[in-house]
């Protein structure tokens, strides 16, 4: 018959008596283990400002459709949130995120995705590039 | 016995070391965590474990070197070997992993999250030297050098691809489709969601490899958007009114619905897809 215990000393030998000290170090280190703030490798976005992208935000109402952090009023739940919308790999699901694709989407979603519900609200390049050096400071 | 700053810190310092003996007599003689891949990690033991391999990766591949990685054939062969050796776990745009890595645990990482939190170098170091007590294999014994950076070249590519783009990409190196749908079980929903069984469902779909998914542990990601809210939200991947069948369709087959969706058709049956609709119809905004 199989010898659980038994298997486990021929295992780890003089090791298995160590063990429970080893889980009582697991346990110290469990509490001391805080939350890693993850960096991603997206790049900062040359050309654009942010303050200025901020007020655009406002401006065009993206609030009344988003929930964006920093933007007061920005509570919207009809598309995602863009909290940590720097990291996401893409936009509105198909486009691979990066801060020149970004600004794509945002002149025309539907030139992107014919089925997407965000519309084209009438950005120019500029106003884009603004908007998307705000939104790329959400990490 | 006057209780002196002292003599509190030694109580507490030697009732701390008891309680870290006894929980460590429980789990190694008397087996109370539970090592079932079906059951998720606690989160403690989650967040553990994920931190030490995340530290333990970077500080390991430190001194990797990257080469001149646009020398590399990665339209061709780095296609053809992901295909062959990575894409069965890790996925592609658009392309679900089979379905056995999403019973696994951890669940493999999707591949466009790897390729954007982690360096070539870093990348390189995972491949060749693998990562125990997950399902990844070392395979410097089974790829050269010279492969192993040919594949790391293609994913380093893939934050870069659209699901249109990685679809040309394997047709021109002559390989066949992908599979659209894997195999699904039980077709048809006969009993009424739950959202505590969605909550098991979840871990095994390998939904947290791509999205944040507010009390799910591990559910952390940012491939796709977070889940958080998503009871409240108006649209489903932003064209689909957001009602239940709705949310049961899009699961068992988004890419039926958009064939441009980064999101998998993962043979995810109705009545598993009834089960999770029910768990993220809980996430509503003000939660």
């Amino acid at each position: 018959m199989y010898d659980r215990s038994k298997a486990n000393s021929e295992r780890y030998g003089r090791l298995r008596l160590w063990l429970p000290a080893a889980g009582a170090l697991c346990f110290g280190l469990l509490m001391i283990a805080g939350c890693e703030d993850r960096q991603p490798e997206s790049a900062m976005f040359e050309g654009g400002s942010a303050q200025r992208g901020a007020g655009l935000i406002r401006e065009y109402g993206c609030g009344s459709c988003h929930n964006i952090p920093g933007i007061a009023g920005a509570t919207g739940q009809v598309g995602p949130p863009l909290g940590r919308i720097a990291r996401r790999a893409y936009l509105g699901g198909v486009l691979p995120n990066q801060p020149a694709t970004m600004v794509q989407w945002l002149l025309d979603p539907r030139a992107v995705a014919p089925n997407s519900a965000m519309p084209a609200v009438g950005l120019d390049e500029a106003d884009a590039r603004d908007i998307v050096a705000y939104l790329y400071t959400l990490k | 016995m006057p209780l002196t700053p002292a003599r509190l810190a030694a109580a507490t310092l030697i009732l701390l070391a008891l309680s870290g003996l006894i929980a460590g007599v429980l789990i190694v003689f008397v087996g109370v965590y539970n090592v079932s891949a079906l059951r998720q990690h606690t989160a403690p033991m989650y967040a553990l474990i994920d931190i030490s391999l995340r530290s333990s990766i970077s500080r390991h591949a430190r001194h990797v070197e990257a080469p001149d990685l646009s020398s590399l054939e990665w339209r061709s062969e780095g296609v053809r070997l992901y295909a062959e050796h990575c894409l069965k776990c890790h996925g592609a745009p658009g392309t679900s992993p089979a379905s056995f890595s999403f019973s696994m645990t951890p669940v493999p990482a999707a591949i466009v999250e790897a390729a954007r939190e982690r360096s070539a170098g870093e990348l390189f170091w995972v491949i060749e030297q693998g990562i125990k007590m997950s399902g990844m294999p070392a395979w410097k014994y089974r790829l050269s050098d010279r492969e192993i950076w040919t594949i790391v070249a293609f994913i380093e590519q893939v934050p870069h691809l659209s699901v249109v783009d990685y679809r040309r990409l394997v047709v021109a190196a002559g390989l066949p489709q992908p599979t659209p749908r894997p195999r699904v079980l039980g077709a048809k929903a006969t009993v009424a969601g739950s959202a505590e069984k969605g909550h098991r469902v979840i871990q095994q779909y390998g939904c947290i490899s791509c999205h944040t998914i507010p009390g799910v542990t591990g559910a952390i990601a940012d491939v796709g958007p977070s889940l958080a809210g998503i009871a409240s939200r108006t649209f489903i991947a932003g064209l689909l009114p957001n009602t239940r069948d709705n949310m049961i369709r899009w699961l068992h087959d988004p890419q039926g619905i958009d064939p441009q969706s980064t999101m998998p058709s993962q043979g995810i049956s109705e009545q598993e897809a009834t089960h999770i609709a029910a768990y993220l119809a809980t996430l509503t905004a003000d939660r």
